[in-house]
């Protein structure tokens, strides 16, 4: 296994870095394959994140509880946004957002394993771009009320009761986990541009 | 650990005026369910002294409820709020008119409401404010509550005292005493009872709902459920 270690990992500060980006978005879509991987790890992430707004209630009730079938059936699909009110109006939007975001950079990660190989994804690239997605995942676990991640960041730290607004809502939390899924995007764009420049190299001397 | 002194001054201990002799509605309510538990006490029927063992319902007989007694319903719903949650607001607005006309009006849900102030620095007042008003009525506090939820984005903390005592003008409650107890530091005993059963019942977030059928323990649920939600998971 050859490990590619990079010392800098960058931002996508400049226009061509977004162009990559689009370009490598492109490039995995443009099979059917991954669209449909698309639209699996997007409901994957999106039910991750319904479910994690309330994991006992999914167990206890949806899984393991004594009620009929519909009974947990309709408690399962109130909890994801516009079937439930579980998130409110613009949370349902950003969730929805997030979990086309997450369920593309999954595709992307795996495109990337699989096209070019366990070398680059578990590149400095790859590694950041995995960890970006789950951080963006995990980061919009809580979006019905920020107050609640912050207060628990908060509580971590010793502030215990400590009074924390959530921007916008909740919404805020939301937007940074969008950010760092965008950022997990980049990176992953950057390690699929650097494993298919190997591969060029290596079909050239191969020739 | 020296005791605050502060807390000495809650409804219920040694403050004045609530009823003019030294009983509390609390304190009233407490006598009373300790003289019906005695009185039941040996009956082989029913299951009157039924309690709820859980963190969440610590305390519980001093909390404002909506319908029957747990021991009389099929269902018991707890609820961490903040006045000042914006979450909260919506779930009261949204679930809790239809639960009530439904479910707990119908008597087969109890409903209980406790404070866990964590959002605005309004919401520890509040929530002392509504403690004590509580104290005094609890039709008032319904309404007083109310309409904290309502007028969330213009109340401060250095305006609650005011809105406060606005609203118990048309009320038969004596605004002034209510303020002037909060002010003399009262009622921070009993806003901390409800923040450490909250913290007892790992409560992360407002709101949060604990689920109960007939007294045990059926799940939490963590932010602005449906009714369809509480409806189906509670059974119905």
């Amino acid at each position: 296994m050859n490990l590619q270690i990079r010392t800098a990992v960058r931002l996508p500060v400049h226009a061509r870095d977004w162009r990559l980006m689009a370009r490598a978005v492109r490039r995995v879509l443009s099979q059917r394959r991954y669209v449909g991987l698309l639209g699996v790890s997007t409901v994957l992430a999106l039910s991750a994140i319904a479910v994690a707004q309330n994991g006992e209630l999914f167990v206890r009730v949806v899984v393991l509880g004594r009620l009929p079938l519909s009974n947990r059936l309709h408690v399962l699909a109130a909890m994801y946004p516009f079937l439930g009110t579980t998130f409110e109006f613009t949370t349902a939007v950003s969730v929805l957002a997030l979990s086309t975001l997450v369920g593309l950079d999954v595709t992307m990660l795996l495109y990337h394993f699989r096209e070019h190989g366990v070398s680059a994804a578990v590149g400095a690239s790859g590694t950041a771009g995995t960890a970006g997605a789950l951080v963006g995942a995990l980061g919009a676990g809580c979006v019905v009320c920020g107050t609640s991640l912050l207060a628990g960041l908060i509580s971590l730290v010793g502030v215990s009761g400590g009074v924390v607004v959530a921007p916008f809502e909740g919404l805020g939390v939301t937007l940074l986990a969008a950010a760092l899924v965008v950022l997990s995007l980049f990176w992953t764009a950057e390690g699929m541009h650097g494993g298919m420049r190997k591969r060029e190299l290596a079909e050239r001397s191969d020739r | 650990m020296v005791p605050d002194p502060r807390t000495e001054t809650d409804a219920g201990r040694s403050s004045p005026g609530c009823t003019g002799t030294g009983l509390t509605r609390r304190r009233v309510l407490r006598l009373g369910a300790a003289t019906v538990v005695g009185s039941v006490a040996g009956c082989s029927s029913g299951d009157q002294t039924r309690t709820i063992d859980h963190p969440a319902a610590a305390d519980l007989g001093d909390q404002p409820r909506l319908g029957p007694p747990p021991s009389e319903s099929d269902a018991t719903v707890i609820v961490f709020e903040d006045p000042s949650c914006p979450v909260c607001r919506a779930f009261e607005e949204r679930t809790v008119p239809k639960l009530r006309a439904i479910l707990i009006d119908a008597g087969q849900v109890t409903f209980y409401a406790r404070e866990y102030p964590i959002v605005a620095p309004w919401g520890t007042l509040g929530s002392r404010l509504l403690e004590a008003v509580y104290d005094r009525s609890e039709e008032a506090f319904w309404r007083v509550r109310a309409d904290y939820f309502d007028h969330q984005e213009e109340i401060r903390s250095n305006n609650l005292y005011d809105h406060t005592r606005r609203y118990l003008e048309d009320t038969a409650v004596d605004a002034d005493a209510v303020v002037e107890a909060v002010q003399g530091g009262g009622y921070r005993g009993a806003v901390q009872a409800d923040v450490r059963a909250a913290k007892n019942a790992d409560v992360k977030g407002t709101p949060t709902l604990f689920l109960f059928e007939s007294g045990e323990y059926l799940t939490d649920i963590v932010g602005a459920p449906s009714y369809t939600l509480l409806e189906n998971a509670l059974g119905y």
